[in-house]
């Protein structure tokens, strides 16, 4: 670096000596590709990651999940398969250090069975929120964008997948294809996604294709393609992050409820299953025995909701200048006097909404 | 600088001319021609699963009819054209005619006749429509009160919560609202069946109404439907107020910022003007939509939350349906959840278009 900047210097020396504008300045170290790939390195995982960990939401959600991608990756290789009758029926948790979680009525280790469940788990969420929210986003774009027919047609496809509540139509489905595959499951499960990502981004693409900047975007001879790549995808991308984490949260809810259910074949191993098995078949309502039963798979799920939601909401953060700029804004106005006045005032705005 | 006053005059006039063209018919007329698409398409995605998915119903009837004839009311060895007219009597598709002709048959008798067919298994040659219609009205007053309430009290507490921004009543609501919007409904029905209903004994552990009140209009039957209602409905209410709590606050507090709000103070606007017209009327908006999505989920979720409180609605139905595959039953369930919806949905969408005047500026490039 210290070099570069020397050679940096030493060329403006140069040019000023020899009488040019400063449109003839051009970069006077090249960029090696592996520079380029450090920047944008830089910018799209480091600073989003260091801002996220900064925020007490974005740092529990980063712990929980990776302890749960863990779970799914190295779970499995390290914790043995349960097996009914591995151990007692019914230990209750953190009373026997081998079954930490304690064991359901058929004997088998609960943390087993949690573990276990992971790997398909991740394969649901990883399909349902990619699918959907690609397709989402490329809909949403044409839709905003081009107007008119297209925007019509479009729409109304997407008012056709959302008005098909997801769950009824997985059941028939289910109750007809019987689906295994859990990328299969992960899709269709997030298929109402799809139409409500269309539906949000379009609603963003609208009001911005009008903007000046688009505009003269245009005017210069820009592609859509290159419109979309430069003009909307930035705007886009915190949507489309957050769209994805809500996929995960839709795909996982989803998923175990009909496993819950009994809905899904049980050939697949999840928390749903276990759910089931404890509530539907055993009476784990009636026996307080059984409690952690229930107990084990609801918490196992609910934690995973928990910090994908507050990922989404620290991702929220990290994109939104506005809140960001406002906030720092405050802590500008903090110092100088006129900040209770402008506190006041906001107060207020809200105070009167809430009479409404 | 004369360009930009330029867009701006043509900006106004364009929001001006879609105020007075948009409130008229063409608007209604638009999204009423979608709304009939949308049904179409369901019905013809019906007639789809039905006809060409192998192992769907029409593939399932035919093998059944011939294994148990005396169940559909044949003699022991039936001829093929009893098993057709038994099957299209049963799904209202006909298994050997030619598809387009099938297709049109069935359209005719779905749009025409309302008829769905009848029930194989639940309840023996019962039509469809009348089994699904007499439990609808259940389903439908359960999630609308869930909606409802939850909808207010989300309301209500971001609101509030954008008031203090900051502060520790902001921060606590802020992770409790969190938490309670991540955990999935029938999780909470669990808890509050094991809680509510099990351990305390609160309120009833399943059922609509007190078997024992006479039907009626008379309060002890009235009470105990509502009294039926409050542990599926609460169940709905509590992760579903979270979410819209924690969407109200950020929304108002972004538009706190905005600069139309300095420059509606500027103009001397009064500041209830102001939080109504300009503020609440923007922070709800975007919420608008995903109470569309939210209806749809919550009919789609009536069968999950109406299994675990053993609440006979539509969800139940579809759920016997399912297990017990009675396909032509199932197919019906489905076809007139998603048409309750898309009306549900047309009734939202034209009461969006009330409250935002920007809804359908619509330019084509």
């Amino acid at each position: 670096m210290a070099s570069d900047e020397s050679t940096e210097a030493d060329a403006i020396g140069e040019d000023s000596s020899a009488e040019s504008t400063v449109f003839d300045v051009t970069a006077d170290y090249e960029q090696s590709t592996l520079d380029y790939y450090q920047n944008q390195f830089d910018i799209w995982v480091v600073e989003p990651f260091k801002i996220l960990w900064s925020d007490y939401r974005g740092r529990f959600g980063i712990i929980v999940v990776a302890f749960y991608i863990l779970m799914g990756t190295l779970g499995p290789v390290i914790v043995p398969a349960p097996e009914p009758n591995q151990a007692g029926r019914l230990i209750q948790p953190f009373e026997n250090p081998s079954h930490i979680l304690g064991t359901d009525g058929l004997g088998q280790d609960l943390f087993g069975l949690m573990v276990h469940a992971t790997p398909a788990m991740l394969k649901m969420i990883l399909s349902g929120a990619i699918a959907g929210s690609v397709t989402g986003v490329i809909l949403g774009i044409i839709a905003g964008y081009k107007g008119g027919w297209t925007d019509k047609v479009i729409m109304t496809w997407g008012d056709t997948i959302a008005s098909i509540p997801g769950i009824p139509l997985l059941i028939l489905l289910a109750a007809i294809i019987e689906p295994e595959n859990p990328f299969v499951i992960g899709i269709i499960l997030n298929i109402t996604g799809i139409a409500g990502a269309s539906r949000g981004i379009r609603a963003q693409v609208l009001p911005l294709a009008e903007k000046e900047h688009v505009e003269a975007a245009r005017a210069q001879g820009q592609s859509f393609s290159g419109l979309i790549v430069k003009e909307f995808l930035p705007h886009l991308l915190p949507l489309i992050f957050i769209g994805m984490l809500g996929g995960a949260v839709a795909v996982i809810t989803a998923s175990v409820a009909l496993y819950f259910l009994g809905i899904l074949p049980f050939t697949t191993q999840n928390w749903g299953v276990v759910l089931n098995i404890a509530y539907q078949e055993s009476g784990a309502m009636y026996n307080p025995r059984a409690r952690h039963w229930l107990l084990v798979p609801l918490v196992t799920l609910t934690l995973l909701n928990i910090a994908l939601t507050m990922l989404a909401q620290a991702f929220d953060q990290v994109f939104n200048p506005r809140v960001r700029a406002r906030h720092r804004g405050r802590k500008v106005e903090a110092e100088e006097t006129d900040e209770e006045e402008a506190t006041n005032v906001d107060s207020e705005l809200i105070g009167g909404q809430m009479q409404q | 600088m004369n360009l930009k006053v330029d867009t701006h005059t043509i900006t106004y006039t364009n929001i001006k001319y879609s105020r007075v063209f948009q409130t008229d018919m063409s608007y209604i007329r638009d999204r009423l021609i979608q709304a009939a698409v949308t049904l179409y398409a369901i019905v013809t995605l019906g007639f789809l699963i039905n006809k060409l998915l192998p192992g769907g119903p029409v593939d399932f009837l035919q093998q059944d009819i011939r294994e148990n004839p005396q169940n559909y009311g044949l003699p022991q060895r039936p001829r093929p054209q009893q098993v057709q007219r038994t099957i299209e009597r049963l799904v209202e598709v006909s298994p050997n005619k030619p598809l387009h002709e099938a297709y049109i048959d069935y359209i005719i008798q779905v749009f025409f006749h309302f008829d769905l067919g009848e029930s194989i298994i639940v309840a023996n040659n019962v039509p469809v429509t009348q089994l699904v219609l007499s439990r609808a009205p259940w389903t439908i007053f359960i999630s609308t009160i869930g909606l409802l309430y939850g909808l207010i009290i989300g309301i209500i507490l971001g609101s509030l919560m954008a008031y203090y921004e900051g502060s520790k009543f902001d921060i606590g609501m802020t992770i409790g609202n969190l938490v309670s919007g991540a955990i999935p409904y029938y999780v909470v029905a669990i808890g509050l069946l094991y809680f509510a209903a099990f351990q305390w004994g609160w309120f009833p552990t399943g059922g609509r109404v007190n078997p024992d009140a006479t039907p009626g209009i008379n309060w002890p039957y009235i009470s105990s439907i509502f009294y039926h209602a409050a542990l599926p409905a609460f169940s709905v209410i509590i992760p579903g107020f979270g979410g819209r709590a924690l969407g109200l606050r950020a929304n108002s507090i972004r538009l706190l910022g905005e600069e139309y709000i300095r420059v509606a103070e500027l103009r001397g606007l009064s500041r209830y003007r102001i939080s109504i017209a300009y503020l609440a009327r923007n922070a709800i908006l975007p919420m608008w939509t995903s109470i569309v999505i939210g209806l749809g989920s919550l009919l789609g979720g009536s069968v999950i939350l109406e299994q675990i409180f053993q609440y006979p609605g539509m969800g139940m139905l579809m759920f016997d349906a399912a297990i017990s595959r009675d396909f032509p039953l199932l197919m019906g369930v489905f076809i007139i959840i998603s048409f309750i919806f898309v009306i549900g949905t047309l009734l939202a969408d034209f009461t969006y278009s009330l409250i935002d005047p920007r809804a359908d500026v619509k330019v084509s490039r």
